[in-house]
């Protein structure tokens, strides 16, 4: 299927509008906490300058009435269509292994900073080329942890090469 | 202009270090092209960190090698495995892939190659002979012209995806937010810090474009779980015959023009000017039945167009500093590093600059042209490489270049955040390109729409004042009414048609 009819068919898919309403709605949240919770700007102390309150709340207001009308399209289509929520565990099924990864980038940061960047590389990248490789081509094993062993070398070499050598950057 | 281009053209061709590094550009263009879930833009994000060492001329050198190559690189796969390696190479699969299953990959590849080369010099000579005209104009531009223009660009980033138009406004009004979190440069009234520190210094557009060209694509890759794709790897004979190739000039010429004219709207990208382009071949052709079976001019006339656009989205880069797509609004990234504002001033603060730019492009496409003949046998064996390797090592490079910018933990934060961020927002359906486009013009609207309103005594009709600036402002509105208006007048008109028969 291709991506754009993959949109098209989320786009009429009243869960996936009120989920973009949610998306935004959350940046909305955030701003207006920020903006109401700073007097100075909604201060007219700037003389002829609207100020640096103008653009935050003409860009929140956008979004807010966006974020509303998506919302309202959602719901109105929940009422045509009467479509029950989406399996959540279908979703986080195939949202894990994202999530996972992404979660181990987080550690991953961490790692940098406590054992250095060649050691923590090395650990991320075997185990994540492993991982996937696995995934994909469970029946050869041996081959996917030979070509593993195999990237991470040569992806870590050359990271730390042209960043840390040529580049000059302070890698820990 | 043609002096200062031969006379840049040979300080560039005698420099060692400058052929070399766009002989790279060139290598890592097409290499990173051609892999499926690597696309330009990403190829560019993730290697922009490394042109940081370098001094600006050397940086655009690159960069400019990588960003043309890797519009090409995208052919070969499209080819080759029926999966573009780029948005562009997305009509060059339909009929270079069935022409590939005849046996005749090498034909469909040196077709692609020879149009994009030719493609990318018509550009080049649109974007020499247009940009300087335009920065001319552009010089008369006050503060509403420059804010109209902005809010012009941010408008039609809405069409960067057709059929997500409002989201992709909404997405653009968060790329606003992003562009505002720090100090304000007029008052240093703090903004959307949340008391934090770290975010003090506002969003870089670097670790932002890592994050959501980037590592959020890696997420995506591993959501797809493909291993090893099969293709066809017999190329066959590389050379059509000649008078064959010849034959095409029509074909190249015209979607070199849609491409570089499509190119230079702001946000319309070369997915919109490659579609365009199959639609009017053909449209043209004699045997437009047989389009989608392996028509040479399916695979000329798109990847002419594709290539052109390169020429043609560094227009509105380079003249008024709005991105022409997001490869653009990436490499503007670069520049802004390097310290070089695009605008109309570059064109008479840094005329030296400017002649690098299309000295670069010419290099990148001459190159590309003897890269894509002499190793196109062997950047073919890379698609059999597993994409799990190289989406491992591509998070690496994201992290990695976050953090050469500034040296700075918070932008390697900022870049797996808005990884995260990028990744939830394809999960939704939500264009991610207006995103960056916002960060980029945001600053600039601001600026403009302040001092607009300082310099008018606080009167909003200095937009409606200045002819230029209300026909922009009309542009826009008439962009954005567009998606909404346009279906409805069309069923108006087809139910008018429908009663009178």
């Amino acid at each position: 299927m291709s991506q754009d009819k993959l949109k098209a068919d989320s786009k009429s898919d009243p869960w996936n509008n009120i989920a973009v309403a949610v998306f935004f709605g959350l940046w909305c949240g955030a701003g207006w906490w920020s903006v109401l919770g700073n007097d100075e700007l909604s201060s007219d102390m700037y003389g002829l300058d609207p100020g640096p309150g103008l653009m935050p709340k003409l860009v929140l207001s956008v979004l807010t009435f966006g974020s509303v009308a998506i919302l309202v399209k959602g719901l109105v289509g929940l009422q045509v269509t009467g479509d029950g929520m989406p399996n959540p565990v279908a979703i986080a099924r195939h949202v894990m292994f994202p999530a996972l990864f992404a979660s181990s980038v987080l550690l991953y940061l961490s790692l940098i900073f406590w054992i250095g960047f060649v050691t923590s590389s090395l650990i991320f990248s075997t185990v994540w080329m492993g991982v996937l490789g696995l995934r994909s081509d469970r029946r050869k094993r041996s081959t996917v942890l030979l070509q593993a062993g195999v990237g991470t070398v040569i992806g870590v070499g050359l990271i730390y090469v042209i960043f840390g050598r040529l580049i000059g950057v302070p890698l820990p | 202009m043609l002096e200062n281009f031969i006379a840049h053209a040979a300080e560039v061709l005698v420099d060692p270090i400058l052929l070399g590094l766009s002989a790279l550009g060139v290598a890592l263009g097409v290499v990173l092209g051609c892999l499926p879930g690597i696309s330009s833009t990403m190829a560019l994000a993730i290697l922009l960190p490394t042109s940081y060492a370098l001094d600006p001329q050397a940086a655009i050198v690159f960069l400019i090698a990588v960003f043309s190559a890797s519009v090409y690189g995208g052919s070969i796969s499209a080819i080759l495995i029926n999966i573009p390696g780029t948005p562009g190479a997305i009509v060059t699969q339909l009929d270079g892939y069935p022409m590939a299953r005849d046996g005749r990959a090498g034909e469909a590849l040196t077709y692609s190659l020879f149009a994009s080369t030719i493609g990318g010099l018509v550009g080049l000579a649109i974007l020499m002979l247009v940009a300087p005209l335009i920065a001319r104009a552009a010089m008369e531009f006050r503060s509403p012209e420059f804010a109209m223009a902005t809010i012009f660009g941010l408008t039609m980033l809405a069409y960067s995806t057709p059929g997500s138009t409002f989201r992709g406004v909404l997405a653009g009004a968060v790329g606003l937010l992003c562009g505002m979190v720090g100090f304000d440069v007029v008052t240093d009234v703090p903004r959307f810090t949340f008391g934090a520190r770290a975010l003090q210094g506002g969003i870089e557009l670097v670790p932002l474009t890592v994050g959501l060209f980037g590592l959020a694509e890696v997420l995506r890759g591993i959501e797809g779980g493909r291993s090893r794709i099969q293709g066809i790897s017999d190329l066959g004979d590389l050379f059509p015959p000649f008078r064959q190739l010849l034959s095409l000039w029509k074909t190249i010429l015209r979607g070199s023009a849609i491409g570089a004219l499509i190119g230079a709207i702001p946000a319309a990208g070369s997915a919109i000017a490659v579609a365009v382009s199959y639609a009017q071949e053909q449209r043209l052709s004699k045997r437009s039945a047989e389009f989608g079976t392996g028509v040479p001019e399916g695979i000329a006339g798109p990847e002419s167009a594709n290539n052109a656009c390169v020429g043609g989205a560094l227009i509105p880069m380079m003249t008024l500093g709005i991105p022409g797509d997001t490869m653009t609004a990436v490499l503007m990234g670069a520049l802004l590093i390097h310290g070089l504002r695009p605008g109309p001033l570059l064109f008479t603060e840094r005329p030296d600059f400017v002649a690098t730019v299309y000295v670069a492009l010419f290099l990148a496409l001459v190159l590309t042209l003897i890269f894509g003949f002499v190793f196109v046998r062997q950047v073919v064996k890379l698609l059999r490489a597993p994409s799990h390797i190289l989406l491992v090592v591509i998070a690496m490079l994201c992290v990695v270049g976050a953090f050469a910018i500034r040296n700075s933990v918070t932008d390697i934060f900022i870049m797996g955040a808005f990884g995260v961020i990028g990744y939830v927002m394809h999960r939704l359906a939500i264009p991610v390109a207006p995103l960056a486009f916002g960060l980029i013009l945001g600053p600039i609207v601001e600026e403009n729409l302040r001092r607009s309103l300082i310099v008018s005594d606080g009167a909003w009709s200095v937009f409606l004042e200045r002819p230029i600036a209300l026909t922009l402002l009309l542009l826009s509105v008439a962009a954005l009414i567009y998606p909404v208006a346009a279906p409805a007048v069309r069923a108006r008109f087809a139910a008018r048609r429908t009663t009178r028969e």
